[in-house]
């Protein structure tokens, strides 16, 4: 036996003088996540149905004029964010082979999209709130322009959610760029 | 209709084909034969004990997944290993805990008295633990395959290389884990 060969088997006999039980909960954890990940996909589809179903009930129920806009707006931004987010997602579901190397490729291409989500994400808040704002300011007569801007729903989502969320996106962007950046260098060192 | 960061997982998750309660047993029986040599792996791409069963969570979590799916191509153990291998490094990226690879380059040295004997063997484990974490990770991974005894044919199913670059990885770690031992002792 050479040297290295020597070191292998004694670091082999230490590596099992170590027992690392798994949790004892382990099984009742991954079923527990599995339900979460379920719940996180019918989210989506609830919103989209309560939102854009609501809207749609109402303009069917009452076809004037403010309520057929509003609910094909919200339809727009509702096709919109389904679009892109089909789009982004490409490529993102399953690695290609079972290998490491295409595991590691979808790992950083779902960083990538998940960075392009927070961008687009950004975007369709503004665009939805500069909708609402200019909604609310040209659809009231001008004595309740002041009112409506300080509403609790605007001063909710607008005044206090539109930094609060660019705060978030901020500090979950550079979260995720660092975390591209490990992935890159790993997927560097894999290939070398 | 799936979508945005949930379009994998529910890719992963459709297990409505196959008989639950058969997938549960098959799930619990290799959590029970490689639940403890899953745990070693798990610590060596992690720092603490919480991460290390966050890990160990996680790859439970894509065995679950890919247990479904999985038809017999390789041997169970290669199969349960590459699902840890591969979310073990993708924790480490998400923990941006990636060592540089020359950090560790070290020429090997003459043997010297084994200053090892003065410990424990539980401290000996301990410290070789350390110094397997300081290792980049794609010789660690190597490293901590080989260690669990696997061969260079299943290491290289494991981690879909050669198995001429798993002798050359595996030759480079240890070189990297003699010095780093040495260093520290």
């Amino acid at each position: 036996m050479t040297h290295a060969d020597l070191d292998l088997e004694r670091w082999r006999e230490l590596w099992h003088v170590r027992q690392e039980p798994a949790p004892s909960d382990l099984r009742s954890r991954v079923l527990a996540e599995t339900r979460r990940m379920k719940l996180f996909l019918v989210v989506p589809v609830a919103v989209t149905i309560g939102f854009g179903g609501g809207y749609l009930a109402r303009a069917v129920a009452s076809p004037d004029v403010e309520s057929i806009t509003l609910a094909a707006a919200v339809w727009v931004f509702i096709g919109v964010a389904w679009t892109t987010a089909i789009l982004n997602s490409r490529g993102t579901w399953v690695p290609l082979a079972d290998t490491t190397a295409a595991y590691l490729d979808v790992s950083i291409r779902r960083c990538r999209g998940t960075l392009r989500g927070l961008e687009f994400g950004v975007w369709l808040y503004v665009a939805e709130l500069t909708f609402c704002l200019a909604w609310r300011l040209f659809g009231t007569d001008s004595s309740q322009r002041l009112e409506a801007l300080v509403s609790p729903a605007f001063v909710v989502l607008g005044w206090l959610g539109l930094p609060a969320f660019l705060a978030f996106t901020i500090w979950y962007s550079r979260r995720k760029r660092r975390e591209l950046a490990a992935l890159l260098e790993l997927q560097r060192q894999l290939i070398e | 209709v799936r979508v945005g960061s949930a379009g994998h997982v529910a890719a992963e998750i459709d297990v409505s084909g196959v008989a639950r309660d058969t997938l549960e047993a098959r799930f619990n029986s290799i959590l029970g034969a490689n639940g403890v040599a899953l745990g070693r792996l798990a610590a060596a791409y992690t720092r603490s004990a919480s991460d290390r069963d966050d890990l160990l969570q996680d790859i439970a979590m894509g065995l679950w997944q890919a247990l479904p799916r999985f038809r017999g191509e390789c041997s169970e153990r290669t199969f349960v290993f590459r699902i840890a291998h591969n979310r073990g490094l993708a924790h480490a990226g998400r923990q941006r805990w990636v060592v540089p690879i020359d950090q560790t380059e070290h020429e090997p040295q003459d043997p010297l008295p084994d200053p090892e004997v003065e410990l424990s063997r539980e401290e000996q484990s301990e410290r070789l633990l350390r110094a397997i974490r300081r290792l980049p990770v794609i010789h660690r991974e190597v490293l901590a395959l080989a260690l669990e005894g696997l061969g260079y044919r299943e290491i290289s199913q494991v981690l879909g290389i050669s198995e001429t670059n798993v002798g050359v990885r595996l030759n480079r770690a240890r070189r990297g884990l003699r010095g780093i031992l040495k260093d520290r002792s």
